[in-house]
């Protein structure tokens, strides 16, 4: 059933506008920070039911200044962050954003956020569109 | 070489063989006893060692050193309050761990966290940072000289990023995400990698066991 609603899904994606995209998004959550931290990351899992990888390539929320993809780094035993053009996901597969990897960073934060709010999240993609995400604030990453 | 000759060497490379097999086994055998009750452990030190005293100022103000936490559990991580994914995740993954403690050690056990930013991590910045993840963890600062020593004795780095062209004050520091736990009596048990902090139910299990063992 689900593979019908998926296929469905993918071929009313193709006939429709700039708004609608084969990206489906898991789980967004922004981590809690405390009040006087201006940065936090946003993680969540993205699948792409498309044919063609999509690219996230940031964004923008009313929550921060900025939205910007990152990867994180590891050299000598240091961890460390780099901004990067973009995050790929394969047709048809799935990239994971979690602490450790891949995230969205949002610098500047306008004010401090709370456990359990809801962050919207205007994610611009590569070829095209953009798509709108909730993410919750959390301390930790919600369970599966 | 005729055939029969290379039979000289049979004995004394058999012999060779079993020597060596002989060092290795005793090498693994002298491994921290506990080694081999836990299964997540990456970087288990060949032999517990002495940890190194560090000396820093906590984020109260007051002038702290290792050997105050003799009898105690402690574990702790380098990091930066401006950190905006690791450092929370580590502290988050501490709260895990805590909260995983078996009630009788839990109160035996610190969670430090060291800033090596000390330009932007005044001990009140600290204070509101670590105790927003759990009230009883410890912010520690101190001197370049101290911090470098204390990387250095713990086998970690840090390097401080460039800053952004238009703030001096805007950068990153990238630095050893390890945790490492130091027994009652003093001793740098193990390094867990970033990685394997997560795992906050076999960790606490660890941190239990050797709590326990203190006399």
């Amino acid at each position: 059933m689900k593979f019908f609603i998926c296929i469905g899904a993918l071929i009313l994606s193709q006939t429709a506008g700039v708004a609608d995209t084969p990206l489906k998004v898991e789980s967004p959550w922004v981590f809690a920070v405390p009040p006087g931290a201006n940065d936090t990351a946003a993680f969540m899992t993205l699948v792409n039911m498309g044919s063609v990888p999509l690219r996230v390539t940031g964004g923008r929320t009313e929550a921060a200044r900025r939205l910007a993809p990152m990867i994180t780094t590891k050299e000598e035993g240091r961890m460390g962050m780099k901004d990067v053009k973009y995050l790929e996901v394969p047709a048809g597969g799935r990239l994971i954003l979690a602490p450790g990897g891949d995230h969205l960073m949002l610098y500047g934060l306008r004010k401090p956020l709370t456990a359990g709010e809801k962050i919207p999240l205007v994610l611009a993609l590569e070829p095209g569109g953009t798509l709108t995400v909730e993410a919750v604030v959390a301390k930790r990453a919600p369970k599966e | 070489m005729k055939p029969s000759s290379w039979k000289k060497f049979a004995f004394p490379i058999f012999l060779a063989v079993l020597i060596v097999l002989g060092i290795v086994g005793a090498r693994l055998a002298m491994r921290h006893p506990q080694a081999h009750a836990h299964g997540t452990l990456e970087k288990l030190l060949f032999r517990p060692v002495e940890a190194y005293n560090f000396e820093l100022t906590d984020h109260d103000g007051r002038r702290v050193n290792l050997k105050q936490f003799r009898g105690q559990t402690v574990l702790f991580a380098l990091g930066f309050t401006h950190c905006p994914s690791i450092c929370p995740a580590t502290l988050s993954h501490f709260a895990a761990i805590r909260e995983a403690l078996p009630d009788d050690v839990r109160d035996k056990v610190r969670f430090l966290f060291i800033s090596v930013d000390p330009e932007r991590d005044t001990p009140e910045r600290l204070k509101e940072w670590v105790t927003f993840y759990d009230p009883e963890f410890l912010g520690l600062t101190g001197d370049v000289t101290a911090l470098r020593g204390v990387a250095y004795k713990y086998k970690a780095t840090y390097t401080k990023g460039k800053p952004a062209a238009d703030d001096p004050l805007n950068y990153q520091v990238d630095h050893s995400a390890d945790a490492y736990l130091i027994g009652p009596d003093g001793r740098w048990m193990m390094a867990y990698p970033f990685e394997e902090l997560p795992k906050a139910e076999s960790i606490a299990r660890d941190i239990a066991r050797v709590a326990r063992s203190a006399k």
